[in-house]
């Protein structure tokens, strides 16, 4: 079970208002401060660990930059959209972050209600109201990799990549 | 049942060399992978533990590494990232490396005869979709997934339902893709194909030239999809046989392939179309907004920016000059495109008509500023808030429009019908 706080956004929130082009070449750390800047400025000194978006249709639509991984980095647990943009999807698959598409999801939320999301049978609950919504499925596998960190600390955990661990550790193993 | 394209690269494709259908969760064998944003993919690595970058690739000769978008560097982090992957490319033995090449690469890619028909290829940039223009599956990645594929050479995939897309009517004289498109948009909205393959076909997509169909496969993306796909006819064989001797398997549907949606289209009566600030598909035709004051006009960028694009603001500033107080900026896509403009004497005739050419590469689309005090006419790829220049250019309008409109907008000083000037 996922829990948090509710942001709302609305329909068709791109990848240019996500995280702005110009920012691309920053450290990870410095280019999340830019989430929103351009629709919700204020956005990024309120959200809070743990916290949930919802959203209308083609959340995350545009570019391949790293959307979902910034939003990660900035606490966000869950992104559930009326639809979702293609590459968004991918991306939160691979950097490990939840994303549901929930038709109703919209109407059904307040901004600040708590919202309780279950990926064992995908359902959305509204704390506030009771109500519960029916979220599309994720594949198996592909939900293994969104809760699990994302593609590399999967990998590494299976076994397929060599731990990235401090040198000196790595070194002490040998 | 029958397949459509996309149902058939994937087939091919697929891991476990069984045939798929629209639905399936897969794993695919790639074809070929651009990579971009070497530093961040770089980055990936030494995240992961290889400090020195990827320690291997795949396969040497399918991996195609190009350092473009904002070439050459005006910073040094910029141009230490082109040190790194000139070095990283020679380490790796990387048989493609093009070293900061101005240009955009999903179009070099195309013009270096690296993009065959029949072929699935991913790569980290959402307008890689513009393949689809060759007959070649293509999407875009993220960075992370981007570092696996360069490692594993296969991806997940799900299989996309497709949206046919019928084109009637006669190519009129000037290049009218992104009147088609931005006509989709509005009638349908950005997200119509979400998640899906586009076809185009009928009449008028085999008529039209190479250009134009590069228009609709690279906007496919900004109406959600996946692929955007044309057939490949002798237009396609010509021009990939003159720059590759790879062998390929053009693909075409099966005639009883199951489509989710089927749209005719008669682009006859559709006109000249404009995108206002600051979505896609909030679209109009150009009488609707004709009138309104530019500051700035372009003509580049994946979406419109090769030599078609190009030559007709050549044609219709024949005699004419750029009106005052319009910065009218032109990028080719590529150096190929750049140099076939140079070579029909575009360049110096633009020039001489007060257009500037800037450098090939994506700047045009995005870095470049527009204040939130003007307006600027592009036939770039987006006019979301901030796109060109940032958040604190949120309020810049930017309105998106085929080469034509932006042209006459350039002459005009003000949007107008661009058919104005191409009856002389």
């Amino acid at each position: 079970m996922i829990s948090g706080r509710v942001w709302k956004f609305g329909d068709n929130i791109n990848t240019d208002l996500i995280l702005p082009g110009h920012v691309m070449f920053l450290a990870d750390e410095e280019r999340q401060r830019y989430l929103f800047q351009a629709n919700r400025p204020e956005w990024i000194n309120l959200v809070r660990q743990g916290d949930i978006i919802i959203a209308g249709q083609s959340f995350g639509m545009g570019s391949s930059r790293p959307a979902a991984l910034a939003l990660r980095n900035v606490g966000v647990t869950c992104v559930i959209a009326e639809s979702l943009g293609r590459l968004f999807f991918r991306n939160a698959v691979n950097f490990g972050l939840l994303v549901l598409e929930c038709p109703g999801i919209f109407a059904a939320f307040e901004e600040g209600q708590n919202a309780t999301v279950s990926v064992d049978d995908f359902s959305v609950r509204n704390d506030a109201t009771a109500k519960t919504l029916q979220a599309k499925p994720v594949p198996k596998s592909l939900l293994k990799l969104m809760l699990g960190g994302g593609i590399f600390p999967v990998l590494e955990r299976d076994g397929l990549i060599a731990s990235a661990l401090p040198p000196t550790a790595a070194k002490a193993k040998k | 049942m029958g397949q459509t394209i996309a149902e058939k690269i994937l087939s091919r494709q697929n891991v476990a060399s069984r045939p798929v259908k629209a639905g399936d969760l897969i794993d695919a064998d790639l074809n070929g992978l651009l990579v971009l944003w070497w530093p961040a993919i770089r980055n990936v690595y030494k995240k992961i533990g290889f400090k020195n970058g990827p320690p291997t690739v795949w396969d040497k000769e399918k991996a195609y590494l190009m350092l473009d978008h904002y070439q050459p560097p005006v910073d040094e982090a910029y141009a230490r990232g082109n040190l790194e992957a000139r070095r990283d490319a020679a380490r790796l033995g990387l048989k493609h490396f093009y070293d900061s090449e101005m240009g955009i690469s999903h179009h070099m890619m195309m013009d270096y005869g690296h993009v065959r028909p029949g072929e699935l290829l991913v790569g980290n940039d959402s307008h890689v979709i513009c393949f689809g223009a060759l007959n070649a599956a293509a999407t875009g990645i993220g960075n992370d997934e981007e570092a696996y594929a360069l490692a594993f050479g296969k991806l997940f995939f799900s299989v996309p339902q497709t949206i046919k897309v019928v084109l009637r009517g006669k190519n009129p004289n000037y290049p009218i893709g992104k009147d088609i498109i931005l006509y989709l948009a509005g009638k349908y909205s950005d997200s119509f194909a979400q998640n899906r393959s586009m076809e185009f076909v009928g009449p008028l997509a085999s008529d039209m030239d190479l250009a134009t169909r590069m228009t609709l496969a690279d906007h496919a993306v900004e109406l959600g999809a996946k692929f955007g796909l044309f057939l490949a006819d002798d237009k396609t064989l010509e021009f990939v046989r003159a720059r590759t001797d790879q062998p390929f398997e053009t693909t075409a549907p099966d005639a009883d392939a199951e489509y989710v949606q089927t749209i005719e289209v008669d682009c006859d009566a559709i006109g000249p179309q404009v995108a206002k600030p600051f979505r896609f598909d909030n679209v109009s035709p150009v009488g609707e907004v004709s009138g309104l004051k530019v500051d700035q006009a372009r003509i580049g960028s994946c979406a419109n920016g090769r030599f078609e694009d190009i030559e007709i603001a050549a044609r219709m500033l024949k005699g004419r000059k750029v009106a005052r107080g319009v910065r009218f900026y032109i990028s080719p896509a590529s150096m190929a495109v750049y140099r076939q403009c140079a070579e029909a004497g575009l360049v110096a005739d633009l020039i001489a008509a007060g257009a500037q050419f800037q450098n090939p590469g994506c700047t045009i689309c995005g870095r470049q500023v527009v204040l939130n005090e003007e307006v600027c006419i592009s036939s770039t790829t987006r006019n979301s808030r901030g796109r060109m220049g940032g958040p604190s250019c949120s309020d810049a309008k930017i309105y998106l429009a085929g080469p034509a409109t932006v042209t006459a907008a350039a002459i005009a000083g003000r949007i107008v019908d661009p058919r104005e000037f191409l009856h002389d």
